[in-house]
């Protein structure tokens, strides 16, 4: 077995990465995390944005990016795109540290809309065919039902602010899906969409081509339209007559977000909590990413209950310590939950028996509700800076 | 009411709520309540690899219904419903059997739900839907997709008609959009938690189901409120300054406990306040793992709280 190399090293997480992708199951704490570890970024002295997706409200005013955000505002088309416009928080990491100059944070909000407008205006060849696919009723509907176009444009986002000379290190909190690694298919299921073969063969007729097409494409154009009607197959034609010319661009730019997403350069960060649920996604999400070949730098744990200190003490039956006992069992299944699945990632790693650095953020009595609450979280999060 | 009574006052549940509030746990557990109360119970989880097979010793809930508990008179089955699967079964029922496995694999689906919004989501109610008719089964409990998404999973229906569908799918359209505003057929069962945002989102999606949706809300259950520990303030109070260890360790745990509860009761006089419906309060369990036994003590105070509920299914109050 070979020595991985010092720059895949899990240990130097937060100084080696240019991109971190935050997974997990939905109420993990994903968001809060995704700042945290942006925050922990800036006091390493990196140049930091952190890309978060619908973040509680409490969390937004934290990272001062909770401006209205009504769907008016979100529909890109003339209206206000401020989402996607990193914001630049000032705090303590601004001074200069050990690391030479200080560090930043930024925060943008992504806008799944406005990102996917932006594309179709780069890539159309003229303002009106941007208008026409804008306008487009089936592409007003895309972003909420294609299954995986927010993803896509939070790793559209994601290069654009890779490429960005502001950032050196971009922490992503990805969008809740039923599952987090949908991310990583998302530029391959975008590019299949754009250029499915039944689609073409759709688009012909309007094209004026005869082409042959085979029955069992011939006969699924005809199951679409029996199917949906013949007046939701119109606006699929239009979509796709006003797109025509647009999807190699389309497709070339997918290619180079899904080389990112497989590069050393991205790392990827399991979040999760000490329940079966969470931990069961988490086991799922890790072996997805095995099968592309990407191992789990870092697992942390959200939410763990407190230890109090009492391991190994004698406790009574009084109230005080029935309620240590109580906190003290609890903590015990999280950690054994969490044991097996550092080990399974380990099973999963391509060097057998190399776990994940692990990292457990303990559960607090209040919820974090400031820039305050996540420095803390971040300094626990130092861990992954060594 | 009895819990009896709730559980035959419709034929579906759907239990809703954000990820992470334990949606998966008290699916399991109205299931189990269910059959203990004698009915005949199909619990039904629409996405895969969930747990809610684990505590009944299934890694993964089969298409086909797999028996889960027998109670007496009553019995718990499961089973799984994805859109893929119910898109093969829908194709096999319209003649296209022939070409629908392969629709299913190439990718065809994301075609066919491109064209038409909401079609897994509708194709999946509908399979519901064919149940809930066909089949004899007093009571379906569906483990719902996350909160914002159950909006948009139950809206499904509505929207295809508004869209403009025609064919077969309006005319399942219409007949789901019928099963979800009859009280008597299909209800919604609210999960949460007593924090912050799973309260702000759980009231959000309440008042969206109702003026979107239509359809009945039964009780709201705010799942794993820390319980109370008597005479523990007393006992903190008593232990003074004290700065051994054993007593750093109790005061810590005994104020955490404390400030959980009040956070916790905070939250929850806040959910009375906007969302005015019937509550079912489950305890948090002191382990983390979801076992057999977890899911049974969680049924037992189910029960008794249903059992301690007035009224027909609720409705969000002016």
């Amino acid at each position: 077995m070979t020595e991985p190399s010092e720059v895949t090293r899990p240990s130097g997480l937060i100084h080696e990465a240019d991109v971190i992708i935050c997974l997990g199951a939905g109420g993990v704490g994903k968001t809060t995390t995704a700042a945290s570890l942006a925050i922990a970024g800036a006091n390493a002295g990196r140049r930091t944005v952190v890309l978060t997706v619908d973040p509680a409200r409490r969390l937004a005013d934290a990272l001062g990016i909770s401006e209205p955000n009504e769907a008016s505002d979100r529909r890109g088309i003339g209206g206000a795109n401020w989402g996607n416009e990193p914001r630049r928080i000032g705090g303590p990491w601004e001074r200069s540290s050990d690391a030479g100059s200080g560090g930043e944070l930024w925060a943008a909000m992504l806008d799944p809309s406005a990102t996917f407008d932006a594309l179709i205006t780069e890539h159309a060849a003229s303002p009106e065919q941007a208008q026409r696919v804008l306008t487009n009723r089936l592409y007003r509907n895309l972003t909420s039902t294609l299954s995986g176009t927010n993803e896509y444009m939070a790793a559209e986002r994601l290069r654009a602010l890779h490429l960005d000379d502001r950032f050196d290190l971009v922490v992503v909190d990805t969008p809740p899906s039923q599952h987090a690694i949908d991310l990583l298919d998302s530029p391959g299921r975008l590019s299949r969409f754009v250029d499915h073969r039944l689609y073409r063969s759709i688009l012909a007729p309007k094209r004026g081509i005869m082409r042959a097409v085979n029955a069992a494409t011939q006969l699924a154009v005809r199951m679409i339209s029996r199917l949906v009607g013949t007046a939701l197959l119109e606006d699929v034609v239009d979509f796709f007559a006003a797109f025509e010319g647009m999807d190699e661009g389309f497709r070339t730019r997918a290619a180079e977000v899904d080389e990112l997403l497989g590069s050393e350069r991205a790392r990827y960060v399991l979040i999760s909590a000490a329940r079966e649920t969470a931990i069961a996604e988490s086991t799922w999400t890790a072996a997805r990413l095995a099968e592309r070949n990407r191992t789990v730098d870092a697992l942390i744990v959200n939410r763990l209950t407190p230890d109090f200190g009492a391991a190994n003490l004698d406790l009574g039956d009084d109230p005080l310590d029935a309620n240590l006992r109580q906190f003290g069992d609890l903590r015990a299944s999280e950690r054994e939950l969490i044991a097996t699945l550092a080990s399974r990632i380990a099973d999963l790693g391509t060097g057998a028996g190399d776990e994940p650095q692990v990292v457990e953020i303990e559960e607090r009595a209040e919820p974090v509700a400031d820039l305050a609450g996540l420095t803390a979280i971040a300094d626990a999060l130092k861990a992954l800076q060594t | 009411m009895s819990a009896a009574a709730f559980l035959r006052s419709s034929r579906i549940l759907i239990v809703a709520g954000k990820g992470g509030v334990g949606k998966t746990t008290v699916g399991a557990t109205l299931g189990v309540a269910s059959a203990r109360s004698g009915l005949d119970t199909l619990l039904i989880e629409l996405e895969g690899h969930s747990t809610l097979g684990r505590p009944f010793g299934i890694d993964e809930l089969p298409y086909e219904d797999t028996d889960l508990i027998e109670a007496g008179e009553g019995r718990l089955r499961g089973r799984r419903i994805t859109p893929d699967e119910a898109l093969v079964d829908y194709l096999s029922g319209n003649g296209l059997d022939r070409i629908s496995g392969r629709l299913a694999r190439t990718g065809t689906i994301d075609v066919v739900a491109t064209a038409a919004p909401g079609i897994r989501d509708l194709l999946t109610l509908g399979k519901i839907r064919q149940i809930e008719e066909n089949e004899n089964v007093d009571l379906i409990v569906v483990d719902a997709p996350a909160a914002g998404h159950a909006v948009t999973f139950l809206r499904s229906a509505a929207g295809l008609s508004e869209a403009g569908a025609d064919g077969p799918v309006k005319d399942q359209a219409d007949l789901v959009s019928e099963m979800l505003a009859d009280d008597t057929r299909c209800q919604v069962v609210l999960v949460t938690l007593a924090e912050e945002t799973p309260i702000s989102e759980v009231i959000e999606t309440a008042y969206s189901l109702e003026d979107d949706v239509g359809i009945a809300l039964g009780p709201i259950v705010v799942n794993s409120l820390v319980p109370a520990m008597p005479g523990l303030e007393a006992e903190l109070n008593d232990l003074g300054n004290s700065r051994s260890k054993i007593n750093r360790a109790r005061r810590a745990a005994a104020k955490y406990r404390i400030a959980r509860r009040q956070s916790q009761a905070d939250e929850v006089k806040r959910l009375d306040v906007e969302l005015p419906l019937p509550r079912i309060d489950l305890p948090m369990l002191f382990r983390a793992g979801l076992d057999e036994a977890s899911i049974s003590e969680l049924t037992d105070v189910m029960l008794e709280q249903l059992d301690a509920l007035g009224s027909t299914p609720g409705q969000v109050a002016e």
